[in-house]
């Protein structure tokens, strides 16, 4: 049948003698720099981020010139003088590392009107307020266990110290004088992660009020996103009225995540913003009037390029050679052969739903399904079914795979990048690797943060290949300028912050570390970020529809799709990781 | 007249009464997973040990990006110290 159907990007002539779909030649008209919410995403996204540079890089904490420069000399001495990880060579490493723009006082300011509600157990206020009187009662009550860690922390280190001590007075040459030597820093090492963790927390604890900044945050992100909204066909006023709303699902969702059983299994804030939307919109109804607010795409797409830029290209060679080929070598062998494997056996109906549902399997799970969703534009709804499979599977990986690694007597290094390589998210990652130890932890997430990398490439070959191969009449030819006018605009905001802000992460060597990492992108992009994402997820929930989901859960192809690819992913990654480490270059792993 | 009214007025709030108590069991099954199920998983042999490293190191399990992750900045600054004495 013959007719014009208007989409997206121009106008698509359906032929009654061919059923060809042709699709128009669009020209470019500049008006869609301001009136294009995939360009708003690009101006916005970097509003914030040179906001972030001006407020950071001119600050940096006093003396971090020397200190870096103390610390990196500390460590080489001690890669010189010992054939082991001595007490100062860890003290150099602890020091480096905490050396943080974020630990400034401006920082934590900023830290405080970005913040989520905090973590609660059975008293839900506890999320966002607790008096003083509260965090006294919780202080005392950790406190003899928390001294008590300290002092068996002192006491571990004076013994790594005194059994270094000998093993130095013979030059480090007696084997077994350094096992004893290497064994006690070990044990403080344990002793001291034992402390850090929830003992100090709880001990350290002061009181917060958290609701004014909430509300404060709530009218700042209301108003940056106006600024949009301004140049483009969306009702301001009726956005207003409807994000107040928006914003609460948001909050209540991270509040649920952010509950202690929650945190444990990994069920986020992003799960809860799609559950809880789903259950209002299916149940109740989504009231009308925050329609013009469910702006899922614009707010996913700023997300995205704040994303972009903490996709930094220079730490795919952060543990070598081996990271890079079971993070990105391993990866994209099965993102295409999972999706190669839905479309010509499980004959997948949906190609982005396909596309999504494998990327997030293999990559890095939920940032993983919203970049891909957001390049080959997915229905909201396979972006749901992506995150809540991905989350599902994730939370049984965590304990299944540490469990059986254990089991086995896996060494933790080929363990550690068996789980960063497989597991999707970072959390969960962490928690399985911690499982192994310190090393078999440092392994995964690295491996984790290297296949996060990933994402920046996956995403911009998803876009080009959606826009010159799938939406297109078969034998169809796509110029490149027809290439151009398909492409989601967004993509380019997302991969130029990434360019932009590795370029200059290289260029600052170890103050990148301090500046950019710990400040522009950990102390105020990133939390912006999860707000934003938070938004997207809970107007998708609200505008999600149970049967439309259903119907793409026919036949249980994602599950299949997920549980082949993972199973794929699986063996591969350990073969790789087993190459890699312990064949071709054991002294890496000798050194871990 | 009044008996039609009444009769179209019954449909409406029975659908609401239905969506509300829809809303109702959705919540509640949410508080049962907080509080029973999840919580019961915990106790089971196998996922114990885990849940406890978890709570005792105090891991964020829902963090989906490295950045959210304190533990992925000291592992990158670690390795990354180890990986350059081999270079």
């Amino acid at each position: 049948m013959a007719g014009i159907q208007k989409t997206n990007q121009g106008r698509r002539n359906v032929s009654a003698e061919t059923d060809a779909v042709v699709i128009d030649q669009q020209k470019w008209e500049w008006s869609q720099l301001w009136k294009k919410e995939d360009w708003w995403a690009i101006w916005l996204g970097f509003l914030l981020i040179i906001a972030g540079m001006i407020i950071f890089l001119p600050r940096p904490p006093e003396g971090m010139t020397e200190k870096l420069a103390g610390a990196d000399a500390a460590l080489q001495a001690e890669d010189a003088r010992a054939p082991f990880r001595t007490v100062e060579w860890h003290k150099a490493n602890d020091s480096k590392g905490g050396l943080r723009a974020t630990n400034e006082p401006y920082a934590k300011s900023i830290a405080k009107w970005l913040q989520m509600p905090g973590q609660w157990s059975s008293n839900v206020g506890e999320s966002l307020y607790l008096s003083e009187e509260a965090a006294a009662q919780r202080r005392a009550k950790a406190e003899p266990a928390y001294f008590e860690a300290q002092e068996a922390t002192k006491a571990a280190l004076a013994r790594a110290e005194a059994a270094q001590a000998v093993a130095a007075a013979a030059l480090f040459n007696d084997p077994q004088l350094n096992a004893e030597a290497e064994k006690g820093i070990s044990e403080w090492r344990k002793l001291r992660e034992k402390e850090r963790g929830s003992l100090r927390a709880n001990a350290t604890v002061q009181a917060y009020n958290k609701i004014g900044y909430l509300v404060g945050l709530s009218i700042f992100i209301g108003l940056f996103f106006t600024i949009g909204i301004l140049f483009m066909d969306i009702d301001t006023a009726k956005f207003w009225k409807g994000f107040w709303f928006l914003f609460i699902i948001a909050v209540i969702a991270m509040i649920i995540g952010n509950q202690t059983t929650m945190r444990k299994y990994g069920f986020g804030d992003v799960l809860w913003a799609i559950v809880l939307g789903m259950l209002i919109s299916n149940t109740v109804g989504a009231p009308k009037f925050i329609k013009e607010a469910l702006q899922t795409e614009y707010f996913i797409k700023t997300g995205l390029v704040l994303l972009g830029a903490e996709i930094l290209f220079s730490k795919i060679v952060s543990i070598g050679i081996p990271g890079i080929f079971v993070a990105w070598v391993v990866t994209p062998i099965v993102l295409i052969t999972t999706y190669a494997f839905g479309q010509k056996i499980l004959k997948m109906e949906s190609k982005t739903l396909n596309i999504t549902v494998s990327a997030d399997m293999c990559v890095c799970g939920v940032s993983a399904a919203i970049a891909t969703a957001s390049a080959c534009r997915a229905k909201k709804e396979e972006l749901t079914i992506a995150v809540g499979m991905s989350m599902l599977f994730t939370a049984v990986m965590m304990i299944a795979l540490p469990t059986f690694i254990v089991s086995v007597g896996m060494h933790p290094v080929l363990g550690g990048a068996w789980i960063g390589g497989t597991i999707d998210s970072t959390g969960a990652v962490v928690a399985a690797g911690a499982f192994l130890g310190e090393t078999g932890m440092f392994v995964a997430a690295t491996i984790k943060m290297i296949q996060n990398i990933l994402i920046g490439v996956i995403a911009f070959g998803v876009a080009v290949y959606w826009c010159a191969r799938v939406d297109c009449a078969p034998g169809q030819t796509v110029s490149k300028m027809e290439i151009w006018y398909r492409f989601p605009k967004f993509v380019l905001g997302f991969i130029g912050a990434s360019i932009i802000i590795s370029i200059m992460y290289s260029a600052m060597g170890s103050a990148g570390d301090v500046l950019l990492e710990h400040g522009l992108l950990r102390g105020f992009t990133r939390h912006a970020r999860e707000w934003f994402f938070a938004l997207a997820f809970a107007s998708i929930g609200l505008s999600s529809n149970f049967r439309e989901l259903a119907h793409h859960f026919k036949g249980g192809k994602p599950v299949i799709l997920y549980v082949c690819g993972q199973s794929l992913n699986l063996i591969l990654t350990l073969a790789m990781a087993y190459i890699m480490f312990f064949l071709v270059f054991p002294q890496i792993t000798a050194g871990l | 007249m009044r008996i039609m009214e009444i009769k179209k007025e019954r449909p409406a709030a029975g659908h609401r009464l239905r969506a509300w108590l829809g809303l109702g069991l959705g919540l509640g099954l949410m508080w049962l997973m907080a509080y029973v199920i999840l919580p019961w998983g915990q106790t089971l042999p196998h996922i114990r040990p885990i849940m406890e490293n978890i709570t005792a190191a105090d891991i964020d399990a829902g963090t989906y990006w490295y950045t959210q992750s304190e533990e992925t900045a000291r592992a990158q600054m670690f390795v990354r110290n180890v990986i350059q004495k081999h270079q």
